[in-house]
């Protein structure tokens, strides 16, 4: 694991830990590790033994489990963190398993070498409790999955009023304008229908009155051929209308949707 | 090793390698010194450094180096009075132990 590829982890796991000790524990072991330079970053690192373990290490020792020191317990006094000879920091709490390549054991066998009954009693207890909180921990384990699931649905029957009221809104607001075409749409055909209609029954009208009074009989005619402009300006507002907003709405929603569509795509 | 160094040692030995520079030290070199002298893992000091600040026996300051911080430790007056305490308690605790275990081998 290269030096990048550690302080990057390392800073994904100490996510959750306030923005100060997190840049202050990521300056300090990014600094160790440039200063180990080329020769020595790989050994440094192949002691940290994971990312897991230098967070639960900082994590410990934030939450104050270290300060502490040790403790009497039946076994008289005892300092869970040098229990080991090689100090290593907090292992019984949390640290998961060295999955690289189990240092970790190492230290443990090096330790039985000794002749250290408290060795290979420790290398065991701190091995099943690594082993189950490092399931917890990992990225892309089953549990973290379901977890993820699980918490999504939660969000969803939490946040659903929000939804209701926000997507309601906007639902009511797209009805409307919907409701605002299709009255345009429908209005210049009816109209135009109509002054087309009520031109030629007034002029008809007019013509026959010509006889009996004339001057009522032209002023009808005149509102004929006034109601024959309205429809043929209803004919224009049609070709409008019909020839140039609804293509131009039906591109818009079409496009809309695409835009929607390939995003999800992209995403996914 | 077969024993164990306690928190107060370690801390001891700690703040002895780092009086040892008048201008400071940094992380790293600290970790190689004590690990001179005791068998540590790379990762013990970084809590151990933390508590000393916080502690105000050591004070830290970012000194740029080949165009980048390294961040250096240096020992504070109650640093040094803590030193001195480790220093007196060791030698009359060390003093003890080896008589009675050079005792038994003669």
């Amino acid at each position: 694991m290269r030096r990048e590829e550690f302080i990057r982890e390392l800073e994904y796991l100490l996510q959750d830990v306030s923005e100060a000790d997190k840049e202050d524990a990521i300056a300090y072991y990014r600094d160790y590790l440039e200063e180990a330079g080329d020769d020595h970053e790989e050994e440094a690192i192949r002691e940290f033994g994971s990312p897991e373990r230098v967070a639960a290490i900082i994590r410990a020792d934030l939450d104050g489990r270290l300060d502490g020191g040790g403790e009497f317990t039946e076994n008289g006094y005892q300092d869970e963190r040098f229990r080991d000879p090689r100090y290593q920091v907090a292992e019984r709490h949390e640290l998961p398993e060295v999955t690289e390549n189990n240092t970790w054991q190492e230290a443990g066998e090096g330790q039985n070498g000794h002749g250290s009954h408290a060795g290979g009693r420790f290398k065991g207890e701190g091995k099943g409790d690594g082993r189950r909180r490092g399931g917890l921990l990992s990225k892309g384990s089953p549990v973290s999955q379901v977890l993820k699931v699980i918490l999504i649905v939660a969000l969803v029957c939490v946040a659903s009023p929000v939804f209701l009221g926000v997507g309601g809104g906007f639902v009511g607001i797209a009805t409307g304008l919907l409701a605002l075409l299709v009255a345009v749409v429908v209005l210049a055909a009816v109209g135009t229908v109509a002054a087309f209609i009520g031109a030629i029954a007034l002029i008809v009208l007019g013509f026959g009155m010509m006889f009996a009074y004339p001057w009522s009989g032209v002023l009808l005619i005149g509102c004929g051929i006034f109601a024959m402009g309205l429809g043929f300006l209803g004919v224009v507002v049609c070709i409008l209308v019909y020839g140039k907003l609804i293509p131009f709405c039906v591109c818009g929603v079409a496009n809309w949707l695409n835009r929607l569509l390939y995003r999800r795509r992209d995403r996914v | 090793m077969v024993f164990n160094t306690g928190a107060a040692l370690l801390d001891a030995i700690v703040l002895a390698v780092v009086s040892r520079e008048q201008q400071g030290t940094y992380g790293y070199r600290i970790t190689q010194d004590v690990r001179g002298v005791i068998d540590i893992s790379e990762s013990t000091l970084y809590p151990v450094l933390r508590r000393l600040l916080k502690e105000n026996c050591l004070e830290s300051y970012d000194l740029a180096i080949d165009g980048r911080n390294r961040r250096y430790y240096r020992i504070t007056e109650s640093g040094r009075l803590q030193l001195n305490l480790y220093r007196g308690e060791w030698s009359s605790y060390s003093q003890k132990i080896s008589r009675i275990l050079e005792e038994e081998q003669g």
